[in-house]
């Protein structure tokens, strides 16, 4: 049974496509030159930004799969994190509309090519909820089981309400009962998290034009959204300017980590990471747009939580970080430093790196530019 | 004894027991994809990185080092011994429970402090709570075997305090460790949601559920069934139900350690190791869910031991209430000897008569 790759273009690779459709072999020179493709590729991108599922009606299976792919390698080349989160978030909801719409056979079919191992039971599952007050039998039916690793990897953006936590499923054999509704909102996440991977797959060529519509694209983000590179990575930005990934102590790189994957946290951990951030100085909002990745991200209660921990509410008292005996009693420790609070590791970690990149400055120029 | 006075003497009880018994280590068809830690007798820091070809040199490390403990990874690496996690190349890990039999609910009216009006502090555990504690890890076994299809699991004990349950199933290897929580609270019963799993609808007249019902629906089904039966109350089993939901919850849950379970860098105690907190023995447990376990089981020492309690205590051993008073040297058997002294009741006197 073949997928409608117009539908769901990342299952299948751009040269894969184009040998089976065109008999040859992808030429990324030529396919950048043409402006109507590089343009609707823009497009998609763009509705993105602004918060829109991409319209493709009316385009062709080659115009949708086509652009899709340069899309990918146009963010890729911007490397900007919230722009391949938003890509994929919007691209996957857009997918998702079509596999709402599909019969149980190509739902079904759709989930297994994008690897996820889900099947009909061999027999309905039906479980007797109740009777009406008229003594009629009531039911909950289920049409499909998955595989309990596939549920785990993929819902877990979902834990945050109760219904997914594969405690309150109905799990046997090593396969999660699921309803077709909830299949098609599993299958969306499954999307999200394939075009995220192609984000770390692609490997890129150098391409003048690439390099050019790149640019293009990185004008049409936010501003706030444009991460800064400090020193050699991602940093963010906060009130005091920045805060540098790599100078993190290993205890909150691990959370915050964690949090970019959209893991549950801990109450623990949020208030963890949190402290610490605020007390670098990072602002509500950056963090607000942390937390965003997390399963049960609410904005209000996070918003008012975040303004709690840093004194502007309640009773106005600011919260500070752990030190590292707290951490260590909560579990959440996980090297031996030798500083008896994170915040110390992080300031002379970042010594550390001024002066590495000090040094570096002062070293003579590389023989390229002395020629 | 004398020649090595700066050896701690349970050093010598450790050497002892691997000169003889040293070839019994169970290890992994895959020991040499395994990281080796070890810790050593008043040592706060582990020795790790360490690999092994063959058991043949492990045998001949442990009778030099003479450990407290000895492990392996529950992760298969690419370069076990490389320092860092990262250059090691991390490929899967074995999933393990961990059930302190002393953490258990049923368990915590028969927890004691062996030592009667003393500033020598120690908690120690009734043999009754192993029974219990392996009661739970069967229970969590039948659930990984019937709710999720897996195969290939064993349950150790510890050597000291409970018992793990670890499982091999190959489709689990690569399970992350957040994800490993989702089983570990599946077990456990952390979050579980009656009004999701039971639904109460309006105009809806709830049924409760079957004993044949998968996940935890069937779970509470058959726990009710089974505490209605043994407590043998007249009133309906709807009624029990109903009335003792939390009751049965509780029974029904595992009740292990998630942290232990999450953690994909894990080490796992050598099965065949002797514990340096207790001198007991590592070991798979062949014994039933019903059968009678006591700690002497574990001891594999013979003959007898000459020591000197520390307190005046009392100790539950080999199913009898043993009672010792403070600075009077005693001649007792070997299992409960070392027991004494590893778990630094007692000092030793004279170690001449202990046999393996
Ligand atoms: S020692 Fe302190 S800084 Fe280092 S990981 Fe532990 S808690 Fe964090």
């Amino acid at each position: 049974m073949k997928v409608d790759f117009s539908r769901y273009p990342f299952l299948v690779s751009l040269n894969d496509y184009m040998v089976a459709v065109h008999k040859y072999i992808v030429d990324l020179d030529s396919l950048l030159e043409n402006k109507s493709i590089v343009n609707l590729a823009v497009k998609r991108i763009e509705s993105a930004i602004k918060g829109r599922i991409f319209d493709g009606r009316g385009l062709s299976t080659d115009d949708l799969v086509i652009s899709f792919h340069i899309a990918v390698l146009l963010i890729k080349k911007v490397n900007s994190r919230w722009l391949q989160s938003r890509f994929a978030n919007f691209e996957a909801e857009r997918s998702y509309r079509f596999l709402q719409e599909e019969d149980q056979r190509s739902l079904m079919n759709v989930l297994r090519v994008s690897g996820v191992n889900v099947d009909k039971p061999r027999k309905e599952l039906r479980i007797l909820v109740g009777y009406t007050k008229g003594g009629r039998e009531v039911y909950d039916a289920y049409d499909f089981i998955i595989a309990f690793q596939g549920y785990v990897r993929y819902t877990r953006r979902f834990w945050g309400e109760g219904k997914w936590k594969l405690v309150n499923r109905l799990v046997s054999g090593g396969f999660v009962y699921i309803r077709q509704d909830e299949l098609a909102r599993l299958g969306k996440e499954v999307f999200y998290v394939k075009i995220m991977g192609m984000f770390d797959e692609i490997e890129l060529v150098p391409i003048q034009t690439l390099e050019s519509l790149a640019d293009k694209v990185k004008q049409l983000i936010p501003e706030k959204y444009v991460e800064t590179s400090g020193l050699g990575g991602l940093s963010l930005t906060g009130k005091t300017g920045k805060v540098v990934v790599e100078a993190l102590p290993p205890c909150i790189k691990r959370i915050y980590n964690a949090m970019l994957k959209g893991d549950n946290l801990s109450h623990h951990e949020r208030f963890a990471i949190a402290t610490f951030l605020l007390a670098l100085g990072v602002d509500t909002e950056y963090l607000v747009n942390l937390f965003r990745n997390l399963p049960d991200f609410n904005e209000k209660i996070t918003r008012y939580q975040i303004e709690h921990l840093a004194g502007k509410r309640g009773s106005g008292r600011k919260y500070s970080p752990y030190n590292c005996e707290s951490m260590r009693s909560r579990g959440l420790c996980v090297a031996e430093c030798g500083v008896k609070h994170p915040l110390t590791y992080y300031f002379s970690e970042l010594r550390k790196l001024k002066k590495e990149k000090d040094r570096e400055k002062t070293q003579p120029a590389s023989s390229e530019t002395r020629r | 004894m004398s020649r090595h006075s700066s050896r701690d003497p349970r050093e010598f009880i450790v050497g002892k027991y691997y000169k003889i018994k040293g070839g019994d280590l169970v290890l992994p068809d895959d020991f040499r994809s395994r990281e080796f830690a070890f810790q050593l007798f008043n040592m706060k820091s582990y020795m790790r990185h360490i690999v092994f070809e063959s058991k043949e040199e492990l045998k001949r490390w442990i009778l030099v080092k003479l450990p407290h403990s000895a492990f392996y990874s529950s992760a298969i690496y690419e370069i076990p011994d490389a320092p860092t996690m990262k250059e090691k190349g991390w490929s899967g890990a074995e999933l393990q429970l961990d059930i302190d039999v002393d953490h258990l609910i049923e368990c915590k009216d028969k927890t004691y402090n062996p030592c009667k009006n003393s500033s020598v502090g120690l908690e120690l555990f009734r043999e009754e709570c192993l029974e219990i504690g392996l009661a739970k890890a069967y229970e969590a076994k039948n659930i990984l075997e019937k709710d999720f299809g897996l195969k290939y699991i064993e349950i150790h004990f510890s050597g000291n305090r409970g018992f793990h349950v670890l499982v091999k199933d190959r489709d689990l290897l690569l399970l992350e460790g957040e994800e490993r929580r989702e089983l570990a609270d599946y077990l456990n019963g952390t979050g579980l949601a009656l009004n999701i799993i039971i639904p109460k609808r309006r105009g809806l007249i709830s049924q409760i559920p079957q004993p044949e019902e998968p996940g935890w629906r069937g779970r509470l089904a058959r726990w009710a069934l089974y505490l209605h039966r043994k407590e043998a109350i007249s009133v309906s089993f709807e009624e029990f139900f109903w009335s003792n939901l939390e009751r049965i919850t509780q029974h029904a849950s595992i009740e292990t350690d998630a942290q232990v379970t999450i953690d994909t860098t894990r080490l796992v105690r050598i099965p065949g190791s002797i514990n340096g907190k207790s001198g007991l023995i590592v070991s798979e447990v062949k014994k039933g869910p019903d059968e009678e376990v006591r700690l002497d089981e574990f001891s594999p020492f013979k003959g007898t031991l000459k020591i000197k309690p520390l307190c005046n205590m009392e100790v539950y051993f080999g199913g009898n209430k043993n009672v010792f008073s403070k600075n009077i040297t005693y001649k007792v058997e070997g299992n409960i000897g070392v027991f004494l002294l590893f778990k630094g009741l007692a000092g030793l006197v004279y170690s001449g008569d202990l046999i393996v």
